[in-house]
């Protein structure tokens, strides 16, 4: 008997759809069940107005669906649209209780008791049909539920929202404006969501607008209440409605009785396919989130491989040609060969999976370079990644002695401080031989070594040799590092976090990779900062050379990573090593000359305290003004807007002042600018001369303003070009017009001859640009 | 111990601009003094002549210094740069039309155009008078708040005053409500240049409630935290007043300097226009 159908499709998310208008486009016999009485019923779920982006952006969409970043609302109707115009055969509000059978002949029985017959499944359920739910009495009350379509539809409301997710975050702020929200949340922060949530929650907390309750597990529910378990005891709430925000986890049930494996007992764990998605039944065809991809345009691909592979057909992955134009600098098109190849060489890589490599490989770039070219140049501040594939290339250590040089061999990699300081280069790299490159973006290797425990691991112990060589010890023989960096330990501080006190006994030296510290000394019953020491320097020799109790605290100024170097393992190296113990002891003398100064100049301390309290030990170029000339014309508020979009980005009176020395609200393009951690376009870049900026790509979500600690990003829409005095007089004004707003900053002018217009335009010389590690530097060393 | 990150537009390079401006008058003065013209010195010899064109030209470059500011696209140079040569050449000019027109002065439209000239530089000397001294006071008096700041915590200074005297007489109320919705900061030039107004309401409001007394421990402790309010709100109003002073006087020497000099350029073209024409 023939079956029904070729292909029965169930879940209509992106995977499914596409699979299914993948099979009406070819009239190819299917159907498509959906649980939900409309399409697309996690997207449909989406909180109103929501902006779906389309990550990753360079992966090419193959699917008759239509998808682009938009909002939610466009995405549907497209969608919508694109199925009817198809004939896609759907059947929806249909549930599906089992699938039995095999290739060739599967029986889906559905929820209403009849049953269809298909040769294929594909499977495309993902995992928001499966809601983590409440597991306590009275969880099935009217006023609990489980997601939020609308947040304006409630008002005046007394509204609990459990969970510390993103979805949760998002939620409760949304309601906040109008309702008086509670967040429930098992744990003490919400360092889970992203860093812009957890941002935007932060501030709700601290204004008052959101009250949290942490450490609190649900009890029960009653009529209008919610009893919680809280570190006080148990608190009974009076709510009007409770949105439980608690993830999803895969329906493995169903889809164990589907006859398919998972490998593991996990809660999150997903069953395991071919690269043809197929999963352990044959036939039976696994898409989207449950499949392993959880972003909409792998899924929307998927859905299409999937229907060309039932019907026999191989196909190229859908990154396939941008791989192969990333390759043919090597005269090859052969992917897999390269891929292969890099797994091969690069040690690395050898574990990471290979849709992470290949993702990753997406978004590098391979380079052919001839002996002698230069690969970068010491103080860029570009900051990718890079591995050698072939040939060799050298670290540079004097630019008029070619026998000073370090030689990077196959396999290798270099540009890793990078990753992790986001200071300038520290040496320029040539290349040895004729060679290829594989540079990839800091952003992408970010990703992936916090993906990968064992690329994370390698690059750390990697990382810590190699510093220490650079800023310790460039003589000792790479050999007797190795040891030392195992003994060794990476430490991470918080703002304000102190790495050793004045008296401490001294047992260790800290290398600072990342961030910046502050040193400071009681005198006269107060602290005093005596001094500022920037990452790739290091701080605790004092103790260790002269046997001595710590001479005066260490406090981180920003976040800071350092290398905590054992005591005595460094005393040892010290002892056989006379021009390591040398360099040491020279540094110790500087030291103690410069703290001596700092501590006698007395003012000094201050100015330094009032800059490291401002944060400027993170930046890299600060707006400052001295109030001794500053007129107060605004002429470089004006000169920026008049350079920028009408929108002045610097805002001259606010900020803090010391002395005359003014800090205006302006960007100090930060060594690790916390406006770039969460940007979801990647649209905020850092040029190789060291401005940070934002491209055109932005789609305004605000993230990078709430993430800035120094509030230098505003959001606003560009003001059409200025019009001429007869036209602004004549025309009627449009405000309609206006652009969609975009976030905007400080780009250090960089697309105008003669440098930032502020400074330029400044009529007594009140404003400058300066770098603070010199402003610092020479604050240490004037007395 | 202090770090010189910044160059007053005084300063620039080193006082180069001084330096040409003092080493030119020098130069010329020698030459001057040393030029016998054969008769009255007048800007009719070629000696007048080649003063007068450089005086006119120097006039318009100082004069250029107003679209130069505007010009915050082009030029890769500092708009101090361009201040320092507009304060020092300006000077310079003075003594340089003198020497085109051999010191002759009278009542007439050439004399029109040197006085002109003389006053718009007199304005522009106490312009920079203006930007050395008043920066500071901008500064002090703010002590690290915004105006908008500064405002709010007025605002919020009449709301604890009103909620104080709701527990007072009716007379104290009225006052302390004219002094909240009375007490103006600016508004036209005169007012914007005085620090401590006699008529201002809030003064008022406070040599009111010093004056007045009252019987029972909680309407004194009330009338004790009223005036410590107002004290408050006067002493940062006073501090507001002489920013607004201060802010005003750096401008406002502005709206004799620019129509000095545009009346200058309208004198320098006549002046041209005669000359070649009726002399």
């Amino acid at each position: 008997m023939a079956a029904d159908y070729k292909i029965a499709i169930i879940g209509s998310g992106p995977g499914g759809l596409s699979a299914a208008g993948h099979a009406a486009e070819l009239n190819i016999s299917h159907v498509l069940i959906e649980k939900a009485a409309h399409l697309s019923d996690t997207l449909f779920k989406f909180q109103k107005g929501k902006f779906v982006m389309s990550t990753p952006d360079v992966l090419p969409l193959r699917s008759p669906m239509p998808f682009e970043a938009g909002k939610r609302e466009d995405i549907l109707g497209n969608w919508d649209d694109t199925a009817a115009a198809l004939k896609v055969n759907v059947k929806l509000s249909t549930e599906v209780i089992g699938v039995e059978g095999e290739k060739g002949n599967f029986t889906i029985k559905l929820g209403d008791g009849t049953s269809v017959t298909a040769e294929a499944v594909i499977l495309g359920i993902g995992l928001q049909g499966n809601l983590n739910k409440l597991r306590v009495p009275g969880a099935d009350l009217p006023h609990i539920q489980y997601q939020l379509d609308d947040p304006d539809e409630y008002e005046l409301e007394r509204i609990i929202v459990i969970g510390a997710g993103d979805a949760a975050i998002e939620n409760a702020v949304a309601l906040s404006v109008r309702n008086t929200v509670y967040v429930l949340n098992r744990g003490e922060d919400f360092a889970r969501a992203k860093p812009a949530n957890e941002a935007l929650i932060t501030s709700a907390i601290d204004a008052g607008r959101i009250q949290p309750i942490y450490k609190a597990n649900t009890l029960s529910a009653g009529e209008g209440t919610l009893t919680v378990e809280t570190p006080e005891g148990e608190v009974t709430i009076e709510c009007d409605r409770v949105i439980a925000r608690m993830g999803a986890s895969p329906p493995r049930k169903f889809v164990e009785s589907c006859g398919v494996v998972f490998p593991s007992d996990a809660r999150n764990a997903l069953p395991e396919c071919t690269e043809q998605y197929e999963s352990n039944v044959a036939g039976l065809y696994i898409v989207g989130a449950l499949g392993g991809y959880p972003l909409i345009k792998q899924a929307i691909n998927q859905g299409y491989e999937a229907v060309e592979y039932i019907l026999g057909n191989a196909v190229e992955p859908a990154d396939g040609p941008i791989l192969k134009s990333q390759i043919s600098i090597l005269n090859t098109d052969d992917v897999e060969g390269f891929l292969k190849r890099v797994r091969e060489s690069i040690p690395i890589f050898s574990n990471i999976n290979s849709l992470m490599l290949r993702e990753m490989m997406v978004e590098s770039t391979v380079h052919k370079f001839a002996p002698g070219d230069v690969v970068f140049e010491k103080n860029d501040y570009t900051n990718s990644f890079y591995v050698v594939l072939e040939g060799a290339v050298a670290v540079v250590l004097d630019e008029n002695d070619h026998e000073k040089r370090i030689v990077i061999g196959l396999g290798n990699y270099f540009g890793e401080m990078g990753l992790i300081s986001g200071r300038r280069r520290t040496a320029t790299i040539k290349a040895e031989s004729n060679c290829v490159l594989i540079e990839i973006p800091r952003r992408t290797m970010i990703k992936v070594r916090g993906n990968s425990p064992d690329v994370r691991q390698a690059l750390d112990q990697e990382a810590a040799i190699r510093q220490i060589q650079t800023y310790i010890a460039p003589d000792v023989p790479r050999e007797d590092l190795i040891g030392i960096a195992k003994s060794s330990e990476i430490k991470s501080f918080k703002l304000g976090e102190v790495l050793f006190n004045e008296g401490d006994e001294a047992d260790s030296l800290h290398l600072i990779r990342k961030g910046s510290v502050s040193v400071s000394k009681r005198l006269g019953g107060r602290s005093v900062v005596l001094n500022y020491v920037a990452s790739g320097n290091y701080v605790g020799e004092m103790g260790l050379v002269s046997n001595a109790p710590r001479s005066a605290t260490v406090t981180a100024a920003v976040a800071c990573e350092t290398i905590q170097i054992d005591g005595a393992v460094f005393k040892n190296l010290m002892a056989s090593n006379l021009k390591l113990k040398a360099s040491v002891e020279s540094k110790f003398k500087d030291r103690i000359t410069q703290n001596e100064r700092a501590s006698q100049a007395g003012t000094g301390g201050g100015i330094l305290q009032f800059l490291l309290e401002q944060g400027v030990s993170e930046a890299t170029d600060v707006l400052l003004i001295d109030e001794a000339l500053c007129i107060g014309c605004d002429n470089c508020e004006t000169a920026c807007a008049e350079t920028h979009e009408g929108i002045s980005r610097l805002d001259r009176e606010a900020g803090p002042t010391y002395q005359t020395m003014h800090i205006p609200t302006s960007c100090r393009h930060c060594e690790n600018p916390h406006c770039m951690t969460d940007c979801p376009p990647d649209a905020i870049k850092r040029a190789p001369s060291g401005e940070v900026f934002i491209e055109d790509s932005c789609i305004g979500c605000g993230n990078c303003a709430r993430s800035c600690p120094y509030g230098v990003i505003q959001l606003a829409s560009p003001e059409n070009k200025k019009a001429g005095i007869l036209s602004r007089l004549f025309a009627k004004s449009d405000a309609s017009e206006k652009a969609p707003k975009k976030a905007v900053k400080c780009d250090m002018c960089r697309d105008i001859e003669g440098g930032p217009s502020c400074v330029r335009a400044c009529p007594t010389g009140a404003a400058v640009r300066v770098a603070p590690q010199a402003l610092m530097q020479l604050q240490g060393k004037a007395s | 111990m202090e770090i010189k990150l910044s160059e007053s537009f005084l300063a620039y390079k080193g006082f180069k601009y001084l330096k040409i401006s003092v080493a030119v008058l020098i130069v010329t003065l020698i030459a001057y003094l040393a030029h016998d013209p054969g008769r009255t010195p007048n800007g009719g010899t070629w000696f007048g002549y080649t003063f007068g064109v450089i005086s006119a030209g120097l006039v318009l470059f100082l004069a250029w210094f107003g679209v130069k500011k505007r010009q915050y696209m082009s030029g890769v140079d500092l708009l101090k740069g361009w201040l320092s040569a507009h304060v020092y050449l300006g000077v310079l000019v003075i003594f340089l039309s003198l020497f085109h027109s051999g010191f002759q002065l009278g009542v007439n439209l050439h004399s029109l155009l040197w006085y002109l000239v003389l006053f718009t530089v007199l304005s522009g000397m106490y312009g920079v008078f203006c930007y050395v001294r008043y920066p500071s006071i901008l500064t002090g008096t703010r002590q690290g708040l915004t105006r908008t700041e500064i405002l709010l915590e007025l605002s919020e200074l009449d709301l604890q005053a009103r909620e104080v005297a709701m527990g007072l007489g009716d007379e104290i109320n009225t006052v302390i409500l004219r002094a909240a919705q009375g007490t103006q900061v600016g508004g036209s030039i005169r007012k914007m240049l005085e620090v401590e107004p006699k008529d201002c309401p809030t003064r008022l409001a406070l040599l009111f409630v010093d004056g007045t007394s009252v019987s029972g421990d909680e309407q004194e402790t009330a009338l004790r935290k009223l005036s410590a309010v107002l004290t408050r709100k006067a002493e940062l109003l006073r501090r507001l007043r002489t920013y607004v002073r201060a802010a005003t006087l750096v401008r406002l020497w502005l709206y004799f300097h620019i129509p000095l000099s545009i009346g200058a350029l309208v004198a320098l073209v006549a002046h041209v226009f005669a000359v070649f024409f009726y002399w």
